[in-house]
């Protein structure tokens, strides 16, 4: 993992402190996959800031995660705005590599989502975004409320009534 | 993909939770469900107050073309939960020969029908569309699916904000001459067709 690795290539490195002030050490290319991380470089002159990195919404364990994500998509093309709008939408497929990646608990899973949107990292939010929603389509509103511990605030009244309101939606 | 997070297994207890989650990634996560995924959108709908509201718009933009008067019903009742006056249909399949052969089925309730036709008065007296009273009359009458080919303008003068259209069995209207005629004379209100 990148936050272990010894600096022994010509990659400069950039250090980043996490919420809990636990200071991990990345590549800069990988930083840089975070539009946020990338704008704060670009503030520094465009030069490798030798300065600590303060991430104050994302604690170490989250953090380390990402960046992992970050190291094994460090190649990737950067998303057009193209992509942005309709590719994304159209497809739930997950590539395998990020599949696995996401089999996390729904905390961590959460916290990813949180954090790649803090960060900006917009592929990453995708893939979380995509994830959950595999995870909602098709259940039935109580599993989704079990799923996701959800409470129902409803009253029974409004419960009833919304059920009615839906009936052109059901199969049947 | 991703089937084991179909299955039913407990949600591990964790310290966030979807519900947590700020507004603007939920409409992410809405986002990546396929807008003609009804089912999910209406289970979603069903599950709190938040998730009724964020899925008021997608789940109402396009009508399957099933059960017209039980959507009809819908916009007519849905106003009680703070959710817009009329939802944002845009997209509008229509099957005449559903109609035909299940429009008795769902021949709702007088009282259902009088919220429905009072809405539809309402929005007359408010010059937002003119020459309903005609159509309401009919609406509140029928008993016969045979009769009800001015069904789909009833249901077009509900759901103005319509782009698309797309009709099945059409050769069911060909003996009726006027069955657009209170569409024709609501031209704005059309304007998007």
């Amino acid at each position: 993992m990148a936050a272990n690795a010894q600096p022994t290539d010509a990659q400069p490195k950039i250090t980043l402190v996490s919420s809990d002030n636990q200071k991990i050490l990345v590549d800069r290319d990988i930083a840089e996959r975070s539009v946020l991380l990338k704008h704060m470089i670009q503030d520094f002159g465009g030069e490798t800031p030798d300065q600590d990195i303060p991430i104050h919404n994302v604690n170490e364990v989250v953090l380390k995660k990402v960046i992992e994500w970050c190291e094994h998509h460090r190649a990737d093309p950067p998303a057009t705005a193209e992509d942005d709008s309709d590719n994304r939408k159209k497809s739930t497929d997950i590539e395998e590599w990020d599949q696995k990646f996401m089999q996390v608990d729904q905390e961590m899973l959460f916290e990813i989502i949180l954090a790649a949107n803090y960060l900006d990292i917009k592929p990453l939010l995708d893939v979380g975004c995509k994830t959950v929603a595999n995870m909602i389509k098709g259940k039935s509103p109580d599993e989704i409320r079990k799923t996701f511990n959800i409470t129902n605030d409803f009253t029974p009244e409004e419960e009833d009534q919304i059920r009615r309101e839906n009936e052109w939606a059901e199969d049947r | 993909m991703l089937s084991q997070y179909s299955s039913n297994s407990p949600a591990r207890v964790s310290s966030i939770f979807l519900a947590d989650l700020p507004e603007e990634l939920l409409l992410e996560i809405l986002t990546h469900i396929e807008l003609d995924d009804v089912r999910t959108y209406s289970a979603l709908h069903r599950v709190n107050r938040r998730l009724y509201r964020l899925t008021m718009k997608p789940l109402y933009r396009s009508f399957p073309g099933r059960k017209p008067e039980l959507f009809l019903r819908a916009l007519a009742l849905s106003s009680h939960l703070g959710a817009p006056d009329l939802p944002f249909v845009e997209h509008v399949t229509w099957r005449q020969w559903a109609r035909v052969t299940g429009a008795l089925k769902y021949c709702r309730p007088t009282q259902e029908r009088r919220l429905l036709a009072d809405k539809l008065l309402q929005l007359e007296k408010k010059g937002v569309i003119s020459r309903a009273a005609p159509l309401v009359e009919r609406f509140l009458s029928f008993d016969r699916p045979d009769e009800d080919t001015w069904y789909l303008e009833l249901f077009l003068l509900l759901t103005p904000h319509v782009k698309s259209l797309e009709v099945f069995d059409s050769w069911y209207w060909d003996d009726h001459k006027y069955w657009f005629r209170t569409l024709c004379s609501n031209p704005v209100r059309m304007s998007n067709l």
